[in-house]
């Protein structure tokens, strides 16, 4: 099935809640899994989902290209997410990897999340800021450069960390 | 190299992990939280009736509207199954005719439907807030004319030099990089970059013409030409809508009955310079036309150029049916100007009313004498619009494609000539290109979408058009989603006469694919399709009332353009995969057509995480064995770091195979400079003088030789 991204657009910019929440449908499963890897917890993952909904349907009347559309709520998505996590209650522990490997993950990630447990260890072992770049990467197919404007680094940082954290995620997963 | 497999594998296991989204998160729910909490800021302008149709329909049945490749353009223009005029002639031409009341009345009264549907009942103050735009219209006076210099340079280069690929010989393309042998043109990080390129140690930009915004209004050069010591551009013209706080302003400062709202449509323009001084480009001459730009040529001396006018109905609602007509009439007809001046009309005598019922757009088309641009420009328009142009240098062909769907009970089916029920069709309109102008001739209407230009042709009298549909059947309904049913999707093959009479078809050519690219050579057609691999097609046309198959052969992969190249073979440039589908690799094909019912794939050139360009513009002929094409690679480095190269291969062929010439890279990036290290392919593009081989971006210029595949000069831009 196709769907006529531009008219929805067209007319979510008018104010048409309905044809936003049309093109929503589209990708709100990916807008969930994302922030259910990124958050670690369905109930965060949910508020964060929903946050971004809202602030991208407030602000829709900016955008520009309706191609654009799914780049751009993935975005707000990946930031509201990131905001998330800066709440001290939801910080994940900072220490090296063999560490980590011996104690517990952060229990905050490991909670409800319907995930494989190897996939929770492997992501938990993750700062947020690489979790948000590996996941922009390998699920967004964000470019090096893409996210780099999209988090305030440069495309160079994120090539470095993106190859540190894919290396780190590996020695777990494989 | 790990970490790119590992990548991959990492995507598969997280997007195959099984999550349930929780209801809170469905489409519903979600409609009702934005609708509970969220108000959106600065709402744009409603659009046309026709949207709205579609948007009830799929927004209240979440339904199962199946739209075809390529269809996104498509509902911009009219999607109501219309009666088209379908032949008629056009009488000589007065330009002082001043009657526009048969036009009028066609918009008026579709304006009528129009207004009631968006404003008739509701509050027009918050109406109003929602149409407001600009009001308006500023064009930016570019002044001096200088005379043109008599010794103006001709295109002169001492041996060969690259050129642009065109579709039909003489009818020149615009392009974002030229050559005249001595110099490079090239546009990119919005201006034009005019380089010396004859000793490739010491290449130089001589001048560079920037494309700043003036007034509010922005500028971007699309394409150029070059024509007798001339370079004529072509850009887009774009006005911002003000902001939207200042007209509530304005609004609450005046009485509404004298706001007047309508939309500043965006324009072409074109502007010709005199090069014959490379390093001191003078601005001659410009033409505004309105309309978002589709399409140019140089035919026999004049530019043509193809925009779509849009007319704005939504920017002229105001508290009065009478009131927003007189807005309506700022905007009802196309406009021009010349060199700054004021706007024009298009001669009433030269509009041609095409689509009676559904009239919401233009086709605006103007022809400018190069050789004498103090001339007056020849506007024509018809009330039609257009996706895909297909131009030879006597006729104009243009597509629009429209679709079947289902609306408050009724099902509008589309049909073709034939009177068969398609999901979607297409409408060509033809016209002659003369010395009076470009016009209206006939049109017909074709099952199926036109993918690109390539799927047209014209031999002789016989136009001919390869199009990818499906049948549409009757609706169906589950008692809450209502969808008009449509079977696979098949290519197939119309041959029309010079009046656009249907004479010729073949339809359901591989049932269940996907047409991907199409190229006609005198009575033979090349098709791709694919689903899984890539059946091309051989088609013979020699009988314009039987198009029959010859030959067929799968591959893995796909091809996207097609290139004849003589002694029967033809180069495929596309995508490479294997039996389940294509997979990220670029693929060269070399196809031998020698036997039409037995097409082999005599070679073919594969790199793996890598992709061509393949616009048509962007293959190179360098010689009757050589090609070149541009290419992004990507690969990880030994630190693990993601990489793209960007280069242009030159490959040599012959009946036995395909060869790697060279593989060129563009000019080196600073590595520690993050902003500017990445591009796009569009913009990479390969050129060559004499023996030296330039690989040209936004970056700046490489010079290789092609003896040695060394590296013999750079410019940065």
């Amino acid at each position: 099935m196709k769907h006529d991204i531009e008219n929805l657009v067209s007319e979510a910019q008018t104010g048409n809640s309905k044809a936003f929440a049309e093109i929503y449908g589209f990708y709100a499963e990916g807008l969930y899994r994302f922030a259910l890897y990124f958050t670690g917890n369905s109930a965060d993952a949910e508020d964060c989902v929903q946050d971004a909904v809202l602030s991208a349907f407030k602000n829709i009347a900016s955008l520009k290209k309706a191609s654009s559309f799914k780049s751009w709520i993935f975005k707000i998505l990946s930031n509201v997410c990131r905001e998330k996590l800066k709440n001290p209650a939801d910080r994940l522990s900072s220490a090296p990897i063999h560490e980590i490997r011996e104690n517990a993950v952060s229990d905050n990630y490991a909670s409800d999340a319907p995930l494989s447990a190897e996939i929770k260890e492997a992501l938990g072992m993750l700062q947020p800021d690489e979790r948000q770049i590996v996941l922009l990467s390998v699920i967004g197919r964000y470019k090096s450069g893409e996210i780099a404007k999209l988090m305030n680094m440069t495309s160079g940082s994120v090539r470095s960390k993106l190859s540190r954290s894919l290396k780190k995620l590996r020695d777990i997963l494989q | 190299m790990k970490n790119r497999n590992f990548s991959k594998e990492l995507e598969k296991r997280l997007n195959s992990e099984e999550i349930a989204l929780p209801e809170s998160l469905s489409a519903e729910s979600i409609e009702n939280f934005i609708r509970e909490n969220g108000e959106i800021l600065s709402p744009k302008r409603r659009k046309p009736p026709i949207k709205n149709r579609i948007i009830k329909f799929t927004a209240a049945a979440a339904a199962v509207f199946t739209i075809l490749i390529g269809i996104a353009a498509i509902l911009n223009t009219s999607i109501n199954h219309y009666e088209l005029k379908k032949q008629d002639n056009i009488v000589a031409q007065k330009t002082e005719d001043s009657d526009y009341s048969e036009v009028e009345n066609v918009i008026l009264s579709y304006f009528k439907n129009y207004y009631n549907d968006n404003y008739g009942n509701k509050n027009l103050y918050n109406n109003f807030l929602n149409n407001v735009t600009s009001s308006s219209k500023d064009h930016s006076a570019e002044n001096g004319v200088p005379t043109l210099d008599e010794s103006a340079d001709t295109l002169a280069g001492s041996g060969s030099y690259s050129t642009t690929n065109l579709q039909v010989k003489d009818a020149d393309e615009g392009d974002i990089i030229k050559n005249d042998g001595k110099y490079l043109y090239y546009i990119g990080n919005n201006k034009i970059y005019i380089n010396d390129c004859r000793k490739p140690e010491n290449m130089q930009t001589v001048s560079k013409i920037e494309f700043k915004t003036e007034n509010g209004t922005e500028y971007y050069p699309r394409e150029m030409y070059l024509y007798g010591g001339k370079m004529v551009v072509v850009l887009d013209k774009q006005t911002d809508s003000p902001d939207y706080n200042e007209y509530t302003t304005v609004f609450n400062g005046a009485a509404m009955s004298d706001c007047i709202a309508y939309v500043i449509p965006n324009d072409i323009e074109i502007r010709i310079y005199d090069i014959s001084d490379k390093s001191n480009p003078k601005l001659e001459n410009s033409f505004a036309v309105n309309g978002s730009y589709l399409a140019s040529r140089i035919i026999g001396g004049k530019l043509l150029t193809v925009s779509n006018y849009h007319i704005p109905y939504s920017g002229c609602g105001m508290n009065t049916f009478g009131k927003s007509c007189d807005a309506l009439k700022k905007v009802d007809i196309p406009r021009y100007s010349v060199n700054g001046g004021e706007d024009k009309k298009v001669s009433s005598d030269r509009i041609k009313i095409v689509n009676e019922d559904e009239p919401s757009n233009y086709i605006v088309t103007s022809l400018i004498s190069l050789d004498n641009p103090e001339s007056e420009p020849i506007l024509d328009a018809s009330l039609c619009s257009g996706q895909e142009i297909y131009c030879t240098d006597g006729n104009l062909f243009i597509a629009e494609s429209e679709c079947s769907y289902w609306y408050r009970g009724e099902t509008h089916y589309v049909t073709d000539d034939r009177n068969i029920n398609f999901s979607t069709v297409t409408h060509i309109y033809k016209y002659d290109i003369t010395d009076e102008g470009v016009l209206y001739k006939a049109a017909a209407t074709v099952g199926g979408i036109c993918i690109n230009r390539f799927s047209m042709d014209k031999s002789g009298d016989t136009f001919r058009i390869a199009t990818c549909g499906a049948y549409a059947d009757k609706t169906e309904t589950d008692g809450e989603t209502v969808s008009v049913e449509i079977q696979e999707d098949f290519s197939m093959v119309y041959t029309l006469d010079n009046d656009m009479k249907i004479i010729g078809y073949l339809g359901e050519i591989a049932k269940g694919e996907n047409m991907q690219a199409a190229r006609f050579m005198g009575d033979t057609l090349y098709l791709v399709t694919f689903y899984r691999t890539d059946p091309l097609f051989v088609i013979d046309l020699s009988d314009k009332t039987k198009p029959v198959i010859k030959g067929e052969l799968k591959i893995p992969g796909f091809s996207s353009y097609l290139h004849p190249v003589g002694n029967n073979l033809v180069i495929g440039i596309g995508t490479g995969g294997d039996a389940d589908g294509a997979d990220n690799s670029a693929k060269i094909s070399l196809f031998d057509v020698s036997e039409p019912e037995n097409p082999k794939e005599t070679d073919n050139y594969t790199v793996g995480n890598a992709y061509f360009n393949s616009n048509h513009k962007a293959f190179m002929t360098v010689d009757s064995n050589t090609f070149g094409i541009s290419m992004i690679e990507s690969y990880y480095n030994n630190a693990h770091d993601y990489c793209e190269d960007y280069s242009v291969l030159l490959m040599d062929f012959s009946k036995e195979g395909l060869t790697l010439r060279g593989k060129y890279k563009t000019a080196e990036y600073d590595e520690n400079d993050s902003e500017k290290n990445s591009t796009v392919i569009d913009v990479i593009r390969g050129a060559f003088i004499g023996n030296t081989v330039f690989v040209v971006n936004e970056n700046g210029i490489a010079a290789y030789s092609m003896t040695d595949n060394s590296k013999t000069g750079e410019i940065k831009f």
